[in-house]
């Protein structure tokens, strides 16, 4: 073992570019979110009323408009498409939650009646009414939850690893869900953030640290190994990425399988939970690959440290 | 050792063939039934169909909160299963709010009118005095007076309420005693003579159902704490047989997929790790069907499905090792064990920050999240089990067959030779 090859690359190196690209995401976003509006808000936050009509084929979501404005209602509505992916059947009829239960069911069922005059076969397949303080906890409980698993994982990381590795993974997560949150923004025309959202930001954080711990482990024991001999931090972090890149991908493909297709083949309410999930991975190995080792390297090699062990 | 390898090797896959067929089918034998994993899968709301509603307790100041809070998570419960909803589910959400979950109803308003109602039940004099509280009915039924035909609820009362209300109607003689309910007059009527027996009855004009849902009311109690329904959620069944048939067919599809892909990238660990992931699948349904308060929800099948997909996860990392051990020069079985050695931190630390995140979901989550949250644990919990400890039981096994040309492992010859 006296001649030791280091594999090279210009991962590493090129962290700026890579950062860069991410930062445009962000920016573009930013950008947006002020121009167009930001994020497309759910019901679970807004509060308001959902009813879904499975109207049992392809219709026309101005006959939808008829038949509600035939109804006379004193508050605003809005008419979206919603089904399996390519075959919008179902119309999301979302409104102000009106004073009384009693009017809103009964304006339901005048609608769904009034619709069933031209699609006689459309059937009410869910209704949800969240009240305006529900979404107030909502937000709480998801910064709560995502603070809470943060902290949770930099003390663990910490303990097994260092303090430096602990705190690029949870900055790196932090990275993670903003970025799914500006493809929320770029998406805002067909992705409502919901509850759903909340609980696929809190996976990924758990699930895209995977790919990052598996680098900071090889990491760790690249650097215990070559530690001694006169390689830059940078180098180190380099030849321990490209020693494990192939598993990082691979690991990101099988996964990436299943919840592609769940996203193909599922239904509305679970497309909206399985995009932000193919995002939040994708983006999660991008970080994983070209920030988080890149990081460790520039960090290291700046720290003030007389030992290189 | 081919012998000793050979019996396992068949004795894993008669195992899988028995254990898979257990999770989609059953068979009796001594009288006893076996329930399969897929029909034991408690299914969510938004799944079966139901409703689902928070109500948001306000305090009133009168009393103890927390008390009064617990009383009237009783309250709701004790009607609802008085209603035969026997299956609803009603649970405190943090401090101040109730979850109440029906599955299977035709009419959900009818329902959480009912059970919403304060039901304070009072005895006033003409002058709209308060003479005597609902609390002291210890039992009301419906009933019908067989002479008129019509439907009445009876009710027996406390000895302290026998008491009082001997003493209220002696007093009113010759004089109206009304019954309200909430702020509603349920009946008036003159009274007779003092009843002293604790015995009393509300007439009306009740049919037999509105006549039991009142003597449910009265016999249940009035709620202590006002309750305001902030969030009411109805699915219907047919969107979640959908939503079950196309997550089946695509979970299906990805198993297969994986499947295909571990075996072209791996070759021998890859059949291997197919194996492993079968075994994951039955032992993971089981699970999913036997542990306490696992409910199958739109997000739950999700969380499954990525749980497949991530349960070769520390396969990949592990064969890769392997893979990398194999072209350092190293024979089969060292490399094996090495790579399994060498990948434990890594798989170890990761699938630990998955659990956390797991976890702190199903406390903060509520319902179908909770749900999810527990898939994606067990789902995480398992996939450690078969991942690790099966495949590498597997891998050993496949070595007792003497197969240890490191083509099968997915190395050429060429990358070996060239170090």
């Amino acid at each position: 073992m006296s001649e030791i090859t280091i594999k090279k690359g210009n991962i590493v190196s090129n962290f700026k570019i890579f950062a860069g690209v991410l930062a445009v995401i962000l920016l573009a976003a930013l950008i947006m979110g002020i121009i167009v509006g930001g994020f497309n808000l759910g019901i679970d936050f807004t509060g308001g009323t959902l009813v879904s009509i499975e109207m049992g084929g392809e219709f026309d979501d101005k006959d939808v408009k008829a038949v509600i404005e035939k109804l006379n209602i004193s508050v605003d509505y809005t008419i979206a498409k919603t089904g399996e992916l390519g075959s919008a059947t179902q119309a999301a009829v979302r409104f102000q939650s009106m004073p009384t239960v009693e009017e809103e069911d009964d304006f339901i069922t005048a609608m769904v009646d009034g619709i069933k005059e031209t699609y006689p076969a459309a059937e009410a397949i869910s209704t949800d009414r969240v009240g305006a303080t529900a979404g107030k906890t909502l937000v709480q409980n998801a910064f709560l939850s995502v603070l809470l698993a943060s902290a949770l994982m930099l003390i663990y990381i910490w303990i097994r690893f260092e303090l430096v590795s602990g705190i690029i993974a949870v900055i790196t997560s932090v990275l993670n869900v903003l970025i799914m949150c500006a493809f929320m923004v770029f998406f805002r025309s067909f992705m409502q953030i919901n509850s759903s959202f909340i609980a696929a930001c809190l996976t990924i954080v758990g699930y895209s640290i995977n790919n990052t711990i598996i680098v900071l482990d090889r990491i760790r024991e690249d650097n215990r190994r070559l530690g001694r001999r006169s390689f830059t931090r940078k180098e180190v972090a380099e030849h321990a990425l490209r020693s494990c890149m192939g598993r990082m991908i691979n690991t990101t493909i099988t996964s990436l399988i299943t919840i592609t297709l769940l996203y193909i083949l599922g239904v509305d309410s679970i497309r909206q939970f399985a995009l932000p999930l193919i995002i939040g991975i994708a983006a999660g190995t991008y970080i994983s690959i070209f920030i988080v080792p890149a990081m460790w390297g520039i960090w290291m090699d700046k720290a003030p440290s007389p030992k290189k062990a | 050792m081919k012998l000793k390898s050979t019996i396992s090797l068949i004795a894993v896959i008669v195992l899988i063939a028995v254990g898979a067929f257990f999770t989609v089918d059953s068979v009796s034998f001594g009288g006893y039934r076996t329930i399969p994993s897929v029909k034991a899968i408690s299914q969510g709301l938004d799944l079966r169909g139901g409703v689902y509603a928070v109500y948001e307790a306000q305090d009133n100041g009168e009393g103890d909160f927390a008390k009064n809070f617990e009383t009237t998570i009783g309250i709701l419960t004790t009607r609802l299963t008085a209603q035969g909803y026997t299956e609803a589910t009603v649970v405190r959400q943090g401090t101040n709010r109730i979850r109440v979950e029906i599955p299977d109803v035709d009419d959900p308003e009818q329902i959480l009118n009912i059970i919403g109602t304060p039901a304070h039940l009072t005895f006033r004099d003409p002058d709209n005095n308060v003479i005597m509280e609902g609390d002291t009915i210890v039992s009301a039924e419906p009933m019908m007076n067989t002479q008129t035909g019509e439907y009445l609820v009876s009710f027996k009362l406390d000895s302290e309420g026998t008491k009082k209300f001997a003493d209220a109607t002696y007093n009113l003689i010759g004089k109206e005693i009304s019954i309200y309910l909430d702020d509603n007059l349920q009946m008036s009527a003159v009274v007779q003579e003092a009843i002293t027996g604790g015995e009393g009855s509300l007439t009306g004009d009740y049919t037999y159902d509105s006549a039991r849902q009142l003597a449910i009311l009265i016999q249940s109690g009035a709620l202590p704490l006002d309750i305001e329904q902030i969030e009411l959620r109805t699915v219907s069944a047919t969107l979640g047989v959908n939503a079950l048939d196309n997550a089946i067919t695509a979970g299906v599809i990805g198993v297969l997929l994986v499947m295909l892909f571990m075996i072209i990238m791996y070759r021998l660990p890859g059949v291997v790790a197919t194996l492993a992931l079968m075994i994951y699948i039955i032992i993971d349904l089981f699970l999913l069907a036997h542990v306490p308060g696992v409910q199958l929800t739109l997000p739950g099948i999700a969380g499954i499905i990525l749980s497949i997909g991530m349960a070769v996860d520390a396969n990949v990392v592990i064969f890769e090792r392997i893979k990398e051990e194999l072209r350092s020069g190293k024979m089969t079985r060292p490399a094996i064990n090495s790579g399994y050695q060498r990948a434990f931190s890594a798989i170890l630390d990761s699938n630990i920050t998955t659990i956390i995140a797991a976890v702190v979901l199903g406390i903060f989550g509520t319902g179908t999240i909770k749900s999810f949250a527990m898939t994606l644990g067990i789902g995480v919990v398992t996939s450690m089990f078969t991942a690790i400890v099966v495949t590498r039981w597997l891998l050993n096994t496949m070595l007792g067959f003497g197969i240890t040309n490191k083509a099968l492992y997915g190395v050429n010859k060429k990358e070996v030779e060239a170090k």
